[in-house]
């Protein structure tokens, strides 16, 4: 169970960050949200 | 649906994310890649430490374990390396075993990572490599470094005290990942306890005569160049002593404290029919005075600040100024093996190991590991 609530909170802020990747305009920004984004995407992947 | 400028940059930014974290990924996954051993022609099968005790069949419990059988019936030998993955002779004794070794009577029994969780970290705040390389026959090899204890992945929370089962002795919370503190272990307990409980099972089943667990400490440990034995084999580990003396080799010969639970020479002799032998090597990356602690280190040995303790006279051991290189420490390891299955066999010429391929003291510290590792 906890593990589900964990992956939900991760998927969640991954969503987050794409949504905010896509409105972003300042190009310097989407890198810097991209980036965020990577250890996210490996959480949700049980890969790191 | 035209996409904007903003999202094609953004667009662009994730493939180039993806490209960096695929990479990284690579990288990554790498660390998951288990050392490589390259057994003698004298392996007669291989198994897992799962095979007896199921439960650890797929966790990070679960390690290889190394048979070599003689044609004749015999004692057999368990040697363990690895009980704590920042001890790096142990293993690399055993590996160096296991890569040369033939039996003629009897059986020996090698495993080299016996806390394969603790292979998978270091432990925080110590600063130490992960990996480690050294050459052999056919180039370098290189070695995982890990931690004193097993993973917090696969263990956790600590208590703040640790009650050793089925003793009730109390030691500090941290001790509850120890594998060496976890003996005889227990089916139904922690993660360490049921590793623990595999290893005697094996002990058991197996009816394991003699069984070496081999350690490292920091230099300024007095128990290092120590060979702790149970009180039902001190006669064995005496005679060891003598013959080491009379090849230079000085050790102490310490008997296992009753009142000191856990430990493999305490309850694998008191669970197990078993003589248990544990033995120190002097190991600088453990070390409170060490500096930089970095694969040199690991590998040669040489510490300045212990060179300067040294020189003003607060070592209670000998350090070599010259340093304590890994393969000297392996050698004292494997030529002590030999010391007490010699004696061993004095001792029981009814039921002896007979065994070749074992390089000696002066072999390996003269020839290295370039020799001996294929």
């Amino acid at each position: 169970m906890l593990f589900w609530v964990y992956m939900l909170i991760v998927v969640w802020i991954a969503v987050l960050l794409v949504m905010e990747l896509f409105g972003e305009r300042n190009w310097r920004r989407q890198v810097a949200l991209s980036l965020l984004l990577i250890p996210f995407v490996l959480r949700i992947l049980q890969l790191k | 649906m035209k996409l904007e400028k903003h999202h094609k940059s953004a667009l662009a930014a994730l493939a180039a994310a993806a490209l960096l974290g695929t990479f990284a990924t690579i990288e990554f996954l790498k660390m998951h890649q288990p050392d490589e051993i390259r057994p003698s022609e004298g392996l007669t099968r291989t198994g897992m430490l799962s095979d007896y005790f199921d439960w650890l069949k797929g966790t990070n419990g679960d390690t290889p374990v190394y048979y070599y059988e003689g044609e004749e019936p015999g004692a057999t030998v368990l040697i363990l390396g690895g009980t704590h993955p920042n001890e790096p002779s142990g293993a690399m004794a055993a590996f160096v075993i296991a890569e040369n070794l033939s039996v003629r009577q009897g059986r020996v029994i090698v495993i080299p990572q016996a806390c394969m969780s603790g292979y998978y970290h270091t432990h925080p705040l110590e600063g130490q490599p992960q990996f480690f390389t050294v050459e052999g026959r056919n180039g370098p090899r290189r070695f995982r470094l890990g931690s004193r204890a097993g993973s917090s992945l696969d263990q956790w929370p600590d208590p703040m005290v640790y009650l050793h089962h089925p003793s009730g002795q109390r030691l500090s919370g941290s001790e509850t990942r120890n594998l060496n503190r976890a003996y005889p272990g227990r089916p139904d307990g922690t993660f360490t306890e049921r590793v623990a409980h595999a290893i005697v099972e094996l002990i058991k089943r197996e009816q394991v005569t003699v069984a070496f667990d081999l350690h490292e400490a920091a230099p300024e440990i007095p128990i290092i160049n120590a060979i702790v034995v149970h009180e039902k084999n001190q006669d064995i580990g005496a005679g060891a002593l003598l013959n080491l003396e009379m090849e230079g080799l000085q050790y102490a010969l310490e008997i296992s404290p009753r009142n000191f639970r856990g430990l493999s020479h305490r309850e694998w002799g008191d669970a197990t029919d078993a003589y248990a032998f544990l033995m120190e090597t002097c190991n600088p990356i453990q070390g409170r005075l060490r500096g930089v602690t970095d694969e040199e280190l690991v590998v040669e040995g040489v510490d300045k600040n212990y060179k300067t303790a040294l020189e003003l006279g607060r070592m209670r051991i000998t350090y070599d100024p010259e340093g304590e290189p890994l393969d000297r420490r392996a050698a004292r390891h494997i030529e002590a093996i030999h010391q007490v299955l010699n004696t061993y066999n004095e001792l029981h010429p009814e039921l002896p190991v007979v065994y070749e391929g074992f390089p000696t003291y002066v072999d390996l510290t003269e020839k290295g590991f370039k020799e001996f590792l294929n």
